[in-house]
């Protein structure tokens, strides 16, 4: 009740000054900060795990850890690529703890089936041979790292200057990194065919 | 039938992009912002924000080397002046069913006794149905229906991680020797690294293994729907005996002074000596399944007629060491009863009728009762005369022994397993595949 009180005081603000006043500890603040950024964190999540639950966990380990380290954030114009760099890494760790066995079955109905397969017309050309099936599942051979930068690329479509921003390193390594990143897909792809 | 596929940007982006109707979880915005109502900020040190504006990196260098010193002084002061010894930090883990091999459920305290909240939860891939978390070192172990087992960090629930083990894993984890100790439903006892969950040993059994392990003294003891408890060796899993219990082994065993004691179904309750497996004394208390027993002060408790709606449902109490029987006791709806802690000089069982009761350890009599609201829940933690309870209505209560108020109730998402208590935390898993841990908010 407290938050919702605090919620509609300062519910006219903007996203800097919301960030700010989370940066100095208000709780309220930073639940507005998140609301309209959770869907797309959560769908990162979604696209680097290929797990609902996980990308749940991952999203709320992110977005607690953003809390306890908001106040170190010197330059606020920043929190959108610090908090995507915390959710990939959350992500990664999460992967890295897992150890899961066979490769998940995924049904007809299941919500993580791409986009794709709504629009039979967009995807059917090259999804003749159950290609998109076989590139998810080689996807999910790959390395957290790997996964995280064919997702911000290829799902996400950042730029590359941003994405250098979010995986903490420079323009240069990152476009080499997705080269070679795209490169193991496409040998995991090879693996997936046989 | 290899047709000539060219990896286009577009078919990757197909691909791994998410169904338009993917959004977060309703629940999640609530959840987060629950964690983050209790977990403080990390803030630099005043001192350094003070000095930031004024003062430059090196002196800022200098400043921390003299608080470095003079702390460093002060310990050293500290050391040579006091002549008090140091004492052990106080280390309170459950690093098994119900906290111990005895399974009293007896805990250091204090636990929260104030309104608490959901500190943080966490999704596992299976259902946890009426088994506990084991929490070791600051690590939570928890196994699931599906045949996961997973590892959390006490504090924020932050995931360490997570094996499969390919077959329902229904038992609470023992933890023990830097090993994660659970059974499955195919017939193994497998243990794993507490470090990484990677597999150190499996021991084949010839039916599901839903009894959860007790750790002592390096030897795991659990047992069995083949009929058997087992004693392994905790380092390697090799047998160093099998007895045979005269029917299936489901629940538990308790372990004290050197004896294991087990029950199975049809109603064979035997004592057992740990070190050789051969058979100290035996009651029949069929028919059905015997319940996991507590052992404490030279009293061993169980209950009777578990898995069958027409027997009787008896608390039995014995002599420990001889089996003499001390006392016997009925609900007075005469329906199941199933013990949770045993400590401060009573037995506290939760019965199917509702009602948790609590019974004189050295007579039987019935002190008092606590409806338990609804169907049967289960008494799982006794800490500074506070039980923790988990009730049929998909909540958690404290409950104070010594007079029977409820101190406080707490919601989840789903029907919780057995509770366990650290510190000021409980921990639960649920039948939604939810694990929740539950603290004052600070």
């Amino acid at each position: 009740m407290l938050n919702a009180t605090r919620s509609s005081a300062i519910g006219g603000l903007g996203d800097v000054a919301l960030i700010a006043l989370a940066a100095e500890g208000d709780a309220a603040a930073f639940d507005l900060v998140l609301r309209p950024r959770l869907d797309r964190l959560y769908r990162m999540a979604v696209a680097i795990t290929r797990h609902e639950s996980d990308a749940r966990d991952a999203t709320q380990e992110a977005c607690v850890l953003a809390w306890r380290e908001l106040p170190r954030l010197r330059d606020h114009d920043r929190f959108d690529p610090w908090l995507s760099q915390i959710l990939v890494n959350s992500c990664r760790m999460l992967l890295r703890g897992r150890r899961r066995g066979a490769i998940r079955e995924i049904s007809m109905d299941d919500p993580l089936r791409p986009a794709s397969q709504d629009k039979p017309g967009v995807a059917a050309e090259a999804d003749g041979f159950g290609e998109t099936e076989a590139i998810r599942a080689a996807f999910e051979r790959l390395d957290p790292a790997v996964r995280s930068l064919l997702v911000l690329h290829y799902v996400e479509g950042r730029p590359l200057a941003e994405m250098a921003k979010v995986m903490g390193s420079p323009v240069g390594t990152i476009k080499w990194r997705l080269s070679n990143a795209r490169g193991a897909l496409e040998k995991a792809l090879k693996v997936e065919r046989r | 039938m290899n047709k000539q596929f060219t990896l286009t940007d577009d078919a990757i982006r197909a691909a791994l992009t998410p169904a338009p109707h993917v959004q977060a979880p309703f629940d999640l915005a609530a959840s987060i912002q629950a964690t983050v109502d209790v977990t403080p900020q990390h803030r630099r040190p005043r001192v350094f924000e003070a000095l930031q504006p004024r003062v430059g990196a090196s002196q800022r260098v200098l400043v921390l080397a003299a608080l470095v010193g003079l702390l460093l002084l002060i310990g050293l002061l500290l050391a040579v002046g006091s002549r008090r010894p140091v004492l052990p930090a106080v280390v309170s883990d459950v690093a098994m069913f119900h906290g111990g091999p005895g399974r009293t459920g007896v805990v250091a305290g204090p636990g929260p006794v104030a309104q608490p909240i959901i500190a943080w939860e966490k999704s596992v891939d299976g259902p946890i149905t009426g088994n506990m978390a084991a929490i070791v070192a600051g690590v939570v172990y928890v196994a699931d229906g599906a045949g996961g087992v997973e590892a959390f960090g006490a504090a924020t629930g932050d995931p360490r991680w997570q094996v499969s083990l390919g077959s329902p894993a229904n038992t609470s984890p023992a933890v023990g020797g830097g090993l994660v100790v659970v059974g499955d439903a195919a017939g193994d006892v497998v243990a794993l690294d507490i470090r990484d969950g990677s597999i150190r040993w499996r021991f084949p059994t010839a039916g599901e293994v839903r009894s959860s392990a007790a750790i002592v003294d390096g030897v795991v003891y659990v047992g069995s729907a083949d009929g058997h408890l087992y004693a392994l060796d905790l380092a390697t899993g090799t047998k160093r005996w099998a007895f045979d219990a005269d029917g299936a082994v489901t629940r538990c065993p308790a372990v004290d002074g050197g004896m294991v004691y087990i029950g199975a179904a049809g109603g064979s309750f035997s004592a057992v000596d740990a070190a050789t497996g051969t058979r100290r004394w035996e009651k029949a208390l069929g028919p059905g399944q015997i319940a996991s027993p507590a052992v404490a002060d030279g009293l061993v408790v169980v209950a009777s007629g578990l898995d069958d709606a027409t027997a009787p449902h008896i608390l039995f109490a014995f002599d420990a060491a001889t089996g003499d029987a001390r006392w016997r006791f009925s609900a007075p709806s005469g329906q199941l009863l199933v013990i949770g802690a045993l400590g401060d000089g009573s037995v506290f069982a939760a019965s199917s009728d509702g009602n948790v009761y609590a019974v004189d350890a050295g007579t039987g009599a019935l002190e008092w009762t606590f409806d338990g609201h609804g169907t049967l829940g289960s008494v799982d933690a006794l800490a500074d005369g506070v039980l923790y309870v988990a009730g049929g209505d998909r909540a958690v209560y404290a409950v104070d022994g010594r007079n029977r108020a409820q101190l406080w109730r707490q919601a989840v998402m789903g029907q919780p397993g057995a509770i366990a208590l650290v510190g000021d935390r409980v921990y639960i898993g649920t039948d939604l595949g939810k694990v929740v841990a539950i603290g004052e908010a600070h």
